[in-house]
């Protein structure tokens, strides 16, 4: 599983995750995503266009960072998931946690106004 | 999977839904089943037809039935997203069926994905698994003559025995032989009823036949006969072929699984007989050759075993470094002459997470403390790294041990996705009124000696270990050490140590090594411990950490 983060202005930061996120990719990226998402106060996109798959523990990964950014005092979106990772994201309700976006654009719009 | 897939022609969407659920499943097997963290996993299969995919997980781990647990409900909120759920939740979204059975003490679970459509390029003339072959292409050879010379043996069976025979179409080793040839050579073999557990084979010992299964399982141990199976032999596949073709003794164990029927066929019968028939002699070599592949995965996973386990090795000793690399360096309080300080620690093989640590606040105050984190290994030395870094930021700030520990507390509560808690003794004494001040957090009472009193268990408020409640309170308790006092603090790997006869080295036996050590050093005292403990332990191994900082107030 690669992660590629881009920061941009401001304390704007797209992440960028490409692969696999079931045990073994979330494992290879737990401890530097968590890293990268809940050290500082942030405003994070996760670009999800190169995620073929997500599996309940890769959900947890995400959802605990956002946990752990939102008590920072920051926020994190998800964006461009394939319609398949995206129904695996609404089957386990994290749409209801955290705002799905269709493109990363979109979704920096959304926390800029944050 | 992905290459079942293609072999399958399962579109792009099936075969997600497929990777979906089969995860999901082991995620599950290996969540709820692991004993003592081995994978209780023993079988994964998997078979497509035209119209839907069928998997089946099963798993010999504690009893889970992910069709009847009800998910837990969606969160409300971030702050109470939960860690599981999510794995029921997908599973029954992304199959049309799934069912559980609890069977002959594992877990049986299975799902059925309807086929949307096929990739390009899939086979037309997809054959189900396990479809009778006789119906139709060697129908017409029924009653099987093989040559003129023998017909008089075909026509003694009944019809009842030609139904018996059914199962041929499901011998792997008989795929796509003659019918007619298969029939009479298997006619007079003998059928054996095997119960759950019962040896057919073991190292070293012979058969005179190979065994195919025709109800049941049997199970391969190569170690011992208790030990995780190697492979199970399933319906259609054969036991003992191996020492039938090379003529040694058997290398395994092989146990019935389940109450099993076995058809047995004699060795000249299958040398003689059906090795004759080129199908029957080309299965045989194709299953020799998985079974030597199956081999080489052994290995492999074998290799790979070895490689974690020293990757786990490496990971315990730069636990070690680290847990070592936090502690003070001695002497403790080269300036203050009216004090008399020393600890040690001492890791155990698999790194417990003891600490202690003492040090001056200002001019007229010093702060020692001890604690023991709950688990052991990397994640339990970085917690230690935590908890001392906070207690030094909170302690350059202030000195009152109540606030200190609150404020720790409060911490390590935050993020504490790994759920590690620290037991831990701190207190701040005061060199100009004597007056020591401390907090308690779950950990053992230290001892104490007030001006040349014997020593005895120091009380005080008890509070709970930090990093699990937010909410915990944390209360301080004062008392006065006069000069000619001393305090030991200390773990529970001390007073834990073993012998090899199972005793503990306990409390009574700390204070009275202690009391011995009276008027030396408080190194001295250390020293004296230390060597009580392993004189105690008789080289039992050590299975925590030993810690002990002991504080003398001079006169």
């Amino acid at each position: 599983m690669k992660m590629t983060i881009h920061p941009l202005a401001g304390d704007l930061t797209v992440i960028s995750l490409e692969g696999r996120l079931d045990i073994e990719g979330a494992q290879s990226i737990d401890d530097q995503f968590t890293f990268a998402t809940t050290t500082k106060q942030k405003r994070i996109v996760v670009d999800l266009a190169q995620v073929g798959f997500v599996a309940s523990i890769g959900i947890r990964t995400l959802l605990s960072s956002a946990r752990g950014q939102a008590a920072r005092g920051g926020r994190m979106v998800l964006a461009r998931p394939t319609d398949m990772v995206r129904k695996v994201l609404v089957t386990a309700g994290v749409d209801q946690l955290m705002p799905i976006f269709e493109t990363v654009e979109l979704a920096q719009g959304a926390l800029e106004l944050s | 999977m992905r290459a079942f897939g293609a072999d399958a022609g399962l579109s792009e969407d099936d075969l997600f839904g497929l990777d979906v659920c089969l995860t999901e499943a082991l995620t599950n097997s290996i969540r709820y089943g692991g004993l003592n963290g081995e994978s209780p996993l023993t079988e994964i299969a998997c078979e497509a037809t035209a119209r839907l995919v069928r998997c089946t997980v099963v798993d010999a781990g504690v009893a889970f039935d992910p069709v009847g647990a009800t998910p837990p409900p969606l969160p409300p909120s971030l702050a109470e997203a939960g860690e599981g759920g999510a794995g029921i939740r997908l599973i029954r979204e992304f199959s049309d069926e799934c069912t559980y059975e609890w069977r002959d003490g594992r877990n049986v679970f299975s799902f059925v994905l309807q086929r949307h459509g096929t990739r390009a390029g899939s086979p037309a003339d997809w054959i189900e698994r396990g479809a009778d072959r006789r119906v139709g292409r060697n129908r017409e050879v029924f009653p099987p003559l093989i040559d003129a010379a023998s017909p008089v043996a075909q026509d003694r069976r009944s019809g009842q025995d030609r139904r018996a025979n059914g199962f041929i179409s499901q011998v792997r080793m008989f795929r796509g032989a003659p019918y007619s040839a298969m029939e009479p050579l298997v006619a007079d073999c003998p059928r054996v009823s095997i119960a759950a557990g019962e040896v057919w084979l073991a190292p070293g010992g012979r058969s005179n036949d190979v065994a195919i299964v025709l109800r049941g399982r049997l199970r391969v141990h190569v170690e011992r006969p208790d030990s995780r199976p190697t492979f199970l032999i399933d319906v259609g596949h054969c036991a003992g072929e191996m020492q039938l073709l090379d003529g040694k003794p058997a290398s395994a164990f092989v146990i019935a699984d389940v109450d099993s029927d076995l058809l047995l066929i004699p060795a000249e019968l299958l040398r003689e007989g059906m090795l004759a028939i080129p199908k029957v002699a080309s299965n045989l070599l194709a299953i020799l050759a998985g079974r030597i592949r199956r081999s080489d995965r052994l290995i492999a996973e074998q290799v790979r075993a070895a490689l974690e386990l020293e990757r786990l090795q490496r990971e315990i000793k730069l636990a070690q470094e680290i847990q070592i690399n936090m502690l003070p360096v001695p002497p403790l309080f080269p300036g203050l002459p009216q004090i008399d300080c020393a600890g040690f620690m001492r890791a155990a093989t698999t790194v417990g997470g003891d600490f202690y640590d003492a040090f001056g606040l200002d001019a007229g105050h010093v702060f020692l403390t001890i604690g023991d984190i709950c688990g052991k290994g990397l994640p339990s030395a970085l917690f230690m790294v935590r908890t001392l870094t906070t207690l030094w930021n909170e302690t350059s700030r202030r000195r009152n041990p109540q606030r200190i520990v609150e404020l720790l507390n409060t911490h390590l509560c935050t993020n504490n996705d790994s759920s590690l808690f620290v037991s831990l003794f701190c207190g701040v004494y005061d060199l100009a009124t004597h007056q020591f001040t401390f907090v308690n957090a779950g950990h053992n009472a230290p001892l104490i000696s007030i001006d040349g009193e014997p020593f005895r268990p120091l009380q005080g408020h008890a509070s709970l270990v930090a990093g699990v409640s937010p909410q915990a309170v944390y209360r301080a308790t004062n008392v006065v050490l006069k000069p000619g006092s001393t305090l030991v603090l200390y773990t529970d790997g001390v007073t834990d140590a073993e012998s090899v006869n199972n005793q503990w080295f306990g409390e009574d036996r700390l204070i009275q090594t202690v009391e011995r050590a009276r008027g030396r050093s408080m190194a001295e005292l250390a020293d004296t411990v230390l060597s009580a403990v392993d004189v105690f332990a008789q080289g039992a191994e050590q299975a925590d950490d030993v810690t002990l900082l002991a504080f003398r107030v001079n006169t």
